[in-house]
């Protein structure tokens, strides 16, 4: 065993390259969940039906507000814009966190930013604030999704969750008939049920 | 030997979010979890390029499982080998047409030196280096559920590595013994069975691989056929890193012919009857898979190996440790 040395200079070797990789890995989860939960929003609204009302045209964009911190980067946003569904392009909207957690929140400003809007997807809100918009702001005609499985308990239609390194979703199925949003039988069949 | 659990996501455009399906998007994780292990397969479209380096070190002689003294091998033969360090540089590629089928290509870049004394005391070092035998070989999913799957691997050796090479030696410029030599300088067949199973954040399988030489080659002999039985257990450590143990079980048969330019008085590894044997190896091993910044999608692994039980047709050179690195990068 005369080249020991060459041992400790492949256990050097690996610490370094294991060491920079490590650097380069940091947001390696989050940037994966990511495009998973925008995988997510592309399904749901690909297995929703609007009411024809909704659109002034069969060509009209689905119109997507992201509502509070939202979970997409500007290169995912823009993945989504390009993203067509049937004739409709997505057009994608935002309002800020602070817009909505402000205290008291401000309704009828809010009521006028999303009255076209056909999906609102929740990120970071306070519940209170969330169940609120649920319930007293959104046109029935928005498909509402969380970024929570906290979101779909207090009334939003549907709310991803991470579960064993996944990422599931709950339906709440009371706020579903309650919609004028019809969602095909294959999301509730594989969602996760909540009532209320 | 890398064990991969199967990225469902690998065959996506990473902005084409509508070409995956909620079937999928339920089954995707949100973590790699590819820890290392056997020859493994990939899904549809994926590319793989890998290099790795490994070094083999021996010494000392054996005869069955009793270490021999240099004197006791010089009571049968004029010299005797002391230690063999063996630095392997293997390139591969490995590129999957389908989900169920992957092609894998290995080029190695072998330098091989031994050291060795004679009766009269004089030591003396040869060496060899230059491409190994290329190979080539198909893996097939055969069986597969949620978390378990089945490949089986064929394949074959093209006899690319040299069995010419000479040094010199204190009797002159020689043809040196047959594991100093790099290839086989014959068509080999390549056999093999793999299953893995994830659960969780452990996997662990077994594989059975074979490699069966055909014919004789050009300087009148075969190399023995070799078989391997491989268990192996790995643990997902966090996100990026997992951590694995292994256990081979290793046959090679003795050579069949003999070089006539090799002299099997001078040195037990001139001795075609001295190169079969048996050894139970293990195997500790850390990978780490980076998957996103200048590393994406790559894999660094370090695998240390140490016989623990060896039964070799001797006198014949005792192996002491093995390790590999290697990196690789799947597209």
């Amino acid at each position: 065993m005369k080249r020991i040395p060459e041992f400790w200079f492949h256990i050097v070797l690996c610490v370094a390259c294991l060491t920079l990789a490590s650097l380069s890995s940091a947001a390696s989860k989050e940037e994966r969940l990511e495009k998973i939960k925008a995988g997510y929003l592309v399904n749901f609204i690909r297995f929703a039906q609007w009411p024809d009302e909704s659109f002034e045209s069969a060509s009209s964009p689905v119109v997507v507000t992201l509502v509070g911190d939202s979970p997409f980067s500007d290169s995912t946003i823009r993945g989504l814009e390009k993203t067509a569904i049937g004739q409709r392009s997505l057009e994608l909207r935002q309002i800020p966190l602070e817009e909505v957690d402000q205290v008291p929140i401000d309704v009828e400003k809010l009521r006028l930013e999303l009255a076209d809007v056909h999906v609102v997807f929740m990120s970071g809100l306070n519940p209170a604030h969330a169940e609120e918009l649920v319930r007293e702001i959104l046109p029935k005609h928005t498909l509402s999704i969380g970024d929570h499985e906290m979101f779909a308990r207090i009334g939003v239609m549907l709310a991803l969750s991470t579960d064993d390194n996944k990422v599931v979703f709950y339906a709440n199925s009371d706020a579903i008939k309650l919609s004028e949003v019809k969602l095909s039988s294959k999301v509730l069949r594989l969602a996760r049920k909540v009532k209320g | 030997m890398i064990f991969i659990h199967t990225p469902l996501y690998a065959d996506h455009d990473d902005t084409d979010f509508g070409s995956m399906s909620l079937d999928e998007l339920l089954e995707m994780e949100i973590s790699r979890r590819e820890p290392m292990g056997i020859h493994h397969t990939h899904k549809k479209g994926e590319f793989m390029f890998s290099i790795s380096h490994m070094h083999m070190s021996m010494s000392g002689n054996r005869d069955g499982s009793n270490e021999l003294s240099t004197a006791e091998v010089h009571a049968d033969f004029t010299v005797a080998p002391t230690d063999m360090n063996t630095d392997m540089l293997m390139l591969g590629a490995m590129y999957a047409p389908s989900d169920s089928l992957t092609f894998m290509v290995m080029l190695p870049y072998l330098d091989k030196s031994m050291d060795l004394v004679t009766r009269m005391d004089i030591e003396f070092s040869t060496r060899a280096k230059g491409l190994g035998d290329l190979s080539v070989s198909a893996l097939k999913t055969v069986w597969h559920d949620d978390n378990a799957k089945l490949h089986i691997e064929l394949g074959f050796n093209a006899p690319t590595g040299s069995i010419d090479r000479k040094d010199d030696t204190p009797v002159g410029y020689m043809r040196l013994p047959y594991p100093m030599q790099l290839g086989s300088g014959t068509w080999d067949l390549k056999l093999g069975a793999t299953y893995q199973a994830i659960h969780d954040k452990l996997s662990y399988g077994l594989s059975a691989t074979g490699i069966f030489r055909t014919g004789e080659n050009d300087n009148d002999y075969r190399l023995g056929h070799q078989q391997s039985i491989t268990g192996f257990v790995s643990y997902l450590i966090n996100d990026s890193f997992s951590a694995h143990v292994r256990l081979d079980g290793y046959h090679m048969s003795d050579i069949s012919g003999a070089d006539p330019q090799l002299n099997p008085m001078m040195v037990p590894t001139a001795r075609p009857d001295l190169s079969g044997g048996n050894r139970l190896t293990s195997g500790v091993g850390i990978n780490f898979f980076a998957e996103t910044g200048f590393f994406a999608d790559q894999r660094f692994s370090m695998e240390l190996t140490a016989p623990i039980v060896q039964n070799l047709h001797g006198p014949q050179m005792g192996s002491d440790w093995m390790l590999r690195t290697s990196w690789s990068w799947v597209h």
